[in-house]
């Protein structure tokens, strides 16, 4: 039975996949840019998830992360002339630098503190966003170059799509082999209890640092596909409605897991498209749906699915072991 | 034979308020050492200094000749002091074999980017992992449990993990506190099974309990605390019959 499943999994899986890359001969490229979008937002998701759900801590400054990874992207684009996988590349390391150093904070504050500091930060940035002159732009920010490879030229949706979307399936099969990995385990560990953590010979010190740096490292990445995806960088993407979007996205989907954020950035991403004709609805879906969901599924839509069909539950070990 | 914990004249002070004061004892390889004595006679304290929890205001800890005083929590469980909490110290949303798995995280660690990119060498180190939990379970008879959450056992259950887990790696000192709080009969009685059994494989076990049926025949010597300082050291038989200890502690039940 289990074994049945294992298969099923895998080719709907398989089929899925199959699916994203052929989207763009199936669907217009408005859709196309939406799907991109919700990559972008997926990879963010993720990485949000690594401080407040698998560490437990509240912390705001995830839209600092993506800010980095797209404003890196685009300096090193831009003025360092680097080809544009190394400063994808590039522009992911800033954003792990940045969380190492936001995480730093985080060894002496917890709760409301660290909520604040964290979000500071993101005002902080904000800021230095606004006021970066000739290097970012200011406040018009800054055109991108084309991303060129090999005579492959990302310059329409489609294209940029399905570049976006190798990057961000390769992000999600990472994040899930890292939640389930000694890292993974020592993190949740830590979040859950660090006194019982530490009794096991795990410095919790080490793992906070580290949840810090993945969160950088998968939402920056996100930054840079999105500086790609609209093809300029502007302060104006990297404000406080951004970081709502993104808790809201986690919250939506489900704390603590790999799947739960990706399901959420899907739906929030998807939901304001459709109610488009409607002005003020996106508002008032959002605020019932958190509503809700808080109330009746706390732990999220994947959670509460969890709940339901055990077997699908998140495991913290052996990656296709 | 050489002792395999040392306390050294160790005292800890809180603002003024001696909880340990000057208490010296050893443990040999294999031996279990039940701490006794009144509500606030410095139990809990002195478990939390040997771990590292709190700081030692003089006096000195050695594991194996190793000095732990001053090194920090993480350190010490490194060292091969492990410890099981009077409450809450398992990971309510992990199964029981993630649980022992978190516990094997100094033995077997799995470096960040080999994890990331499955690379085989850490399928290979994973699958140890997985197999080396298996095998703690099966020594402790918990096997069937290992992949039900922890949050869905019972609190006896509970018990048995947390301290398969604190064996994960090999422990050479085994420190629990009241283990045997919310325990049904039968599940004491397999507890201390278990403690003979972990003597038996050379761990030094310390063991704070207030059901002193199950300390008294489980330990090999027994230290009486009252205030802070050691009352009386010896064989349980005789703990039971030294007057200063009727006096402070049992004369009471």
């Amino acid at each position: 039975m289990f074994e049945n499943n294992r298969y099923l999994v895998w080719a709907v899986g398989a089929a899925t996949v199959v699916l994203l890359f052929a989207a763009p001969g199936l669907v217009n490229n408005y859709i196309i840019f939406i799907m991109g979008m919700m990559c972008i937002n997926a990879l963010m998701a993720l990485g949000f998830n690594f401080v407040i759900g698998f560490l437990g801590q509240l912390v705001f400054a995830n839209t600092a992360f993506f800010g980095i990874g797209a404003y890196s992207y685009g300096i090193l684009m831009v003025h360092v002339g680097l080809p544009f996988p190394v400063a994808l590349a590039g522009a992911s390391l800033a954003g792990c630098v940045a969380g190492l150093i936001v995480g730093l904070p985080a060894l002496r504050l917890r709760g409301f503190q660290l909520a604040i500091v964290t979000l500071a930060f993101n005002q902080l940035m904000h800021w230095v966003y606004l006021h970066s002159g000739s290097v970012g732009g200011g406040p018009s920010g800054m055109a991108m170059p084309e991303a060129t490879i090999f005579d492959i030229h990302f310059t329409d949706d489609p294209s940029k799509y399905l570049l976006i979307l190798f990057v961000t399936l390769i992000g999600i099969w990472m994040a899930r082999n890292i939640a389930r990995s000694t890292m993974g385990r020592a993190i949740v560990s830590v979040g859950a209890n660090e006194f019982a953590a530490a009794a096991l010979a795990i410095p919790p010190v080490r793992y906070k640092i580290a949840a810090f740096g993945l969160s950088g490292f998968f939402t920056a990445t996100g930054g840079a596909l999105f500086a790609i995806l609209l093809g300029r960088v502007a302060p104006e993407s990297f404000g406080l409605s951004q970081l709502l979007l993104g808790f809201a996205m986690v919250m939506v989907g489900g704390l603590g897991t790999v799947a739960g954020p990706v399901i959420g950035a899907i739906l929030l991403t998807a939901a304001p498209e459709f109610l488009r004709n409607v002005p003020g609805a996106e508002e008032v879906l959002y605020s019932f749906l958190l509503i809700g969901l808080l109330l009746f599924m706390p732990k999220g839509l994947f959670g509460g699915v969890c709940a339901l069909v055990p077997s699908l539950r998140e495991r913290h070990r052996g990656a296709l072991s | 034979m050489k002792p395999r914990l040392t306390v050294d004249a160790v005292t800890v002070q809180f603002a003024g308020l001696k909880a340990v004061s000057d208490v010296s004892f050893d443990v040999a390889p294999g031996e279990i050492c039940g701490i006794i004595g009144p509500n606030g006679a410095g139990k809990s304290t002195l478990f939390n200094a040997i771990g590292g929890y709190v700081k030692v205001t003089s006096g000195q800890v050695h594991l194996d000749g190793r000095s732990l005083t001053g090194q920090s929590v993480h350190e010490i469980a490194a060292a091969g002091v492990r410890r099981t909490f009077q409450n809450g110290g398992l990971f309510q949303d992990m199964t029981v074999l993630e649980n022992v798995m978190v516990g094997l995280h100094h033995t077997h660690f799995i470096p960040l980017v080999p994890a990331a990119v499955l690379w085989p060498s850490a399928r290979k180190r994973e699958r140890e992992t997985i197999r080396a939990a298996q095998e703690m379970l099966e020594i402790m008879g918990i096997s069937e449990l290992q992949d039900t959450v922890l949050r869905d056992l019972s609190s006896g259950q509970q018990r048995m993990v947390e301290i398969v887990r604190a064996l994960a790696v090999p422990a050479k000192l085994l420190m629990l506190d009241e283990p045997a709080v919310g325990l049904t009969a039968r599940e004491i009685e397999r507890l201390d099974e278990v403690l003979r059994e972990l003597a038996g494989r050379g761990i030094s076990v310390l063991l704070v309990e207030h059901v002193l049926d199950l300390l008294m025949s489980v330990s090999d010597k027994v230290l009486v605390l009252n205030s802070g300082e050691r009352l009386a050291e010896g064989e349980p038989e005789a703990i039971r019959q030294d007057p200063a200890v009727l006096e402070a502690y049992l004369g009471y039940s």
